[in-house]
């Protein structure tokens, strides 16, 4: 082989071997930000089929109702608890009684208060299909619960209170739910939504005018986990207040650590007979701190003026969530 | 748990692309004494030779099938979700990755006395990896049971992955100038093994009777095997200190053989054959086994009138899955077969040298170049790996020998590798690498190189 040839031999393998690597242009790992992943769950939950005799007393007449709870666990799973969107119920009823019935499902936090109801009417001598879709600031509500209940009343009957004696009658009762999660590595959450008016207000301070200011504390457990101390990067609170007062307020949010030092305050200023909106971005050296919180505590004070209006049906309507980047 | 999905789906497909432990170059690489390993019958002509400790063979092999990472990360503008889904559905159970990386610590060779016999030994550490794409799990964990009907099969979550230090000693015969044939008897040491081969069951949603939905969970049979990881159910504080008192000789032990033969019928042809590995370990310490075995049915909870009220049926359902699909941990010896090799080679020399002087061996062939064809062979766990690869072989001058290869398996048809083998007096200097046309790391399909050092006489 002449030198040239072998020169340009090796030039041809060398050129080979070295472009044999890696490349960044072609490629762009960060849109493993972008994925979203929509997992959908289908699952019977709760069936059961009723006769007369489960309805009435020992004569069968009249009605005496139909109450029943049972506890659940799966709405504290951790799953569920992080990344379920949205929920729907699946409704399907039988009903051969001659009577209208109302079942109200219940869902009861851990003190036994409901934290969302959703009726069904069931309609007599017929099939009855109902789909109730629960998403979101709902669905923050619904993870509360601890247990789930039914209650059954009769509608529309003469006399009051008592279902027909039909021999063989049934209701017959299927409940299936859809459970839609989703995971990215952002997530979104409602915090506290309440809606306060004249009375609310002034009852915080024993339920006389003037009104001059409001305090209140919650234990905060959203950052102790480990999820959220390892790999949040980015915090960002939303809040929508409507104020129909003639009055001025302002709402601080103090985060505490378990020392009762302020990890964070956020202030909001609320003009009266306005709608106020707020974001407040958390990042760096503040959201480390931000991490330590162990509460919250929410003051409101009534500015420019000592005592609250007293303009009938006035109110303040907050919501409030947050968007974790991780 | 999401992000937990998240991470395992994208981590499986970067991985779904098939490969071999496939050396292609450095099969029947003669120069070279590491040859000897894919080979214990090859016909080496060196007195001794000693590589340099832990630089005299170092090999790392990884590849995929059908999945490149441009697939899915490509700056194309197409949204990432849409590539990931048609990736998940458009992969199959049989895609798969085998990653084979090799450290040898020490590699030695003396020519005994008779001039027949050469004999090899030295200790290498070498880690394994294949894993099957469990589409059905990735499936169920991309989108879940929406799709009312359709049947996940626990079938196809499959893997193995080890780390072992093998010791070994071989003998390479030259029976005459036309038959060799050589063995080598090994030792291995495992460190760590975590298995799961022998999975079935499937689970699926259908539209329910009592209820609207009926789910059901039929003959599952799931097992996971580890051994020299876990005391009892505790993960071993102490792995990374014991390691490497566990590779060499200190842990669980097994036996193995390699086989090969060289037979030149002339002087310009030359056959070759061999068989690696067959060998096994038999794992009793520190032997870990969890399975999970049964079947059940469920419509949700079905009350029964009267119903009575605060009983927790929610968690009947929990306890009768439990109950149904039994649980066991057990720590019994179990054994694992290595996973065998099979090279052969048919080649052919020509071209006689002008007027160089060669490297010296005891019966060298006499001519420049050489031309052949290799075939490979390894036993998967589900369906054995064939590769076809023809080279070039040619000895450039007293100092430089080259192999240029061209393989063809299941997974590629591009793969064209390169060896280089350098002689400075006695000092050997090898490199193979394949795949030199993938000028993209990220849009390749094989990646894989070998090098090392020996002191050749």
């Amino acid at each position: 082989m002449k030198p040239l040839k072998k020169l340009t031999a090796t030039s041809l393998v060398l050129l080979l071997m070295l472009t044999s690597c890696v490349k960044n242009d072609n490629v762009d790992f960060t849109q493993v930000d972008q994925i979203n992943l929509n997992q959908q769950i289908k699952g019977s939950m709760i069936s059961f089929t009723t006769t007369i005799a489960d309805f009435g007393d020992a004569n069968n007449l009249p009605f005496v109702g139909f109450d029943f709870n049972t506890p659940i666990e799966a709405f504290s799973n951790a799953t569920v608890q992080n990344e379920l969107v949205k929920l729907t119920f699946h409704f399907d009823f039988e009903n051969t009684f001659n009577r209208d019935f109302l079942f109200a499902f219940n869902f009861l936090d851990a003190n036994g208060l409901v934290v969302y109801s959703t009726p069904v009417t069931v309609t007599k001598n017929g099939l009855t299909n109902k789909d109730v879709i629960i998403e979101g600031l709902t669905i923050a509500q619904i993870k509360n619960t601890k247990q789930v209940g039914i209650n059954v009343t009769v509608l529309n009957s003469i006399p009051a209170n008592t279902v027909d004696n039909t021999v063989g009658a049934f209701v017959r009762f299927k409940l299936g739910a859809t459970f839609d999660f989703s995971a990215s590595p952002q997530a979104s959450a409602s915090l506290i939504d309440l809606t306060a008016s004249l009375p609310d207000l002034t009852n915080f301070e024993g339920g006389n005018l003037p009104f001059t200011h409001f305090d209140f504390s919650t234990p905060l457990d959203i950052f102790n986990n480990a999820t959220i101390q390892n790999n949040l990067v980015k915090a960002e609170f939303h809040f929508e207040i409507e104020n129909t007062f003639n009055r001025d307020f302002e709402l601080v949010f103090e985060f505490l650590n378990s020392n009762n030092q302020v990890t964070y305050t956020i202030p909001i200023l609320i003009n009266k007979t306005s709608k106020t909106i707020k974001d407040v971005l958390i990042e760096g050296t503040e959201l480390v701190n931000l991490k330590k919180s162990k509460k919250v505590n929410i003051t409101a004070d009534v500015i420019n003026a000592t005592t609250i209006d007293n303009t009938q049906g006035a109110f303040i309507n907050f919501k409030s969530s947050a968007t974790f980047s991780f | 748990m999401k992000r937990i999905h998240l991470l395992f789906l994208v981590s499986v497909l970067i991985f779904i692309k098939s490969f071999s432990q496939n050396k292609p170059v450095l099969y029947d690489f003669t120069e070279v004494p590491q040859v000897l390993m894919l080979n214990p019958g090859a016909d080496v002509t060196y007195k001794w030779h000693v590589g340099v400790p832990a630089f005299s063979g170092i090999s790392v092999t990884a590849g995929v099938k059908g999945f490149k990472v441009t697939d899915l990360f490509a700056n194309d503008g197409i949204d990432i979700n849409t590539k990931l889904e048609k990736l998940i559905f458009s992969r199959t159970p049989n895609d798969h990755v085998y990653i084979n990386q090799q450290i040898e610590l020490i590699n030695a060779g003396i020519r005994l006395p008779n001039d027949k016999d050469y004999i090899s030994f030295g200790f290498y550490e070498e880690f394994n990896l294949i894993a099957y794409y469990p589409k059905d799990l990735a499936i169920f964990g991309f989108e879940g049971n929406k799709e009312i009907g359709r049947v996940f099969n626990a079938e196809s979550f499959k893997f193995k992955t080890d780390l072992v230090g093998v010791l070994h000693i071989g003998i390479d015969r030259r029976f005459n100038e036309k038959f060799n044939a050589g063995a080598r008897f090994k030792i291995y040491s495992s460190a760590a093994e975590v298995k799961s081969l022998h999975n079935s069951g499937l689970f699926f949603t259908t539209q329910g009777v009592d209820n609207i939905y009926r789910h059901t969970l039929q003959d599952i049979n799931l097992s996971v095997q580890s051994a020299g990881l876990f005391n009892g159910t505790d993960f071993d504080e102490k792995f990374y200190k014991k390691l490497s008192n566990k590779l060499f000789l200190g842990s669980n032990l097994g036996v193995g053989f390699d086989f090969g033969l060289t037979y030149k019928p002339n002087e310009q042809v030359k056959v070759t054959a061999s068989v690696q590995d067959l060998g096994f370990i038999k794992y009793s310490k520190m032997v870990t086994s969890i399975s999970a075995k049964g079947s059940y049915v469920t419509e949700g909870v079905k009350l029964q009138t009267p119903i009575i009220s605060g009983i927790n049926y929610f968690q009947q359902i929990i306890d009768g899955v439990e109950q149904a699909i039994v649980r066991d941990t057990i720590f019994t010896s179990h054994v694992t077969f290595r996973t065998p090799k099979i090279n052969a080679s048919y080649a052919y020399s020509f071209g006689l040298p002008h007027s160089e002087e060669c490297f010296k061996p005891l019966f060298d062939n006499p001519f420049r170049n050489q031309i052949g064809v290799q075939l490979y062979s390894i036993v998967l766990p589900k369906q054995p790996q064939v590769a076809t690869t023809l080279f070039y072989y040619r000895r450039v001058n007293k100092y430089l020998r080259t192999k240029l290869t061209y393989t063809v398996d299941s997974y590629s048809s591009s793969n064209v590798g390169l060896g280089l083998s350098a002689h400075i007096k006695h000092f050997n200097l090898y490199g193979s690498f394949n795949n030199l046309f993938s000028t993209d790391f990220y849009n390749s399909n094989y990646n894989a190189f070998q090098f090392g050092m020996n002191f050749i006489y």
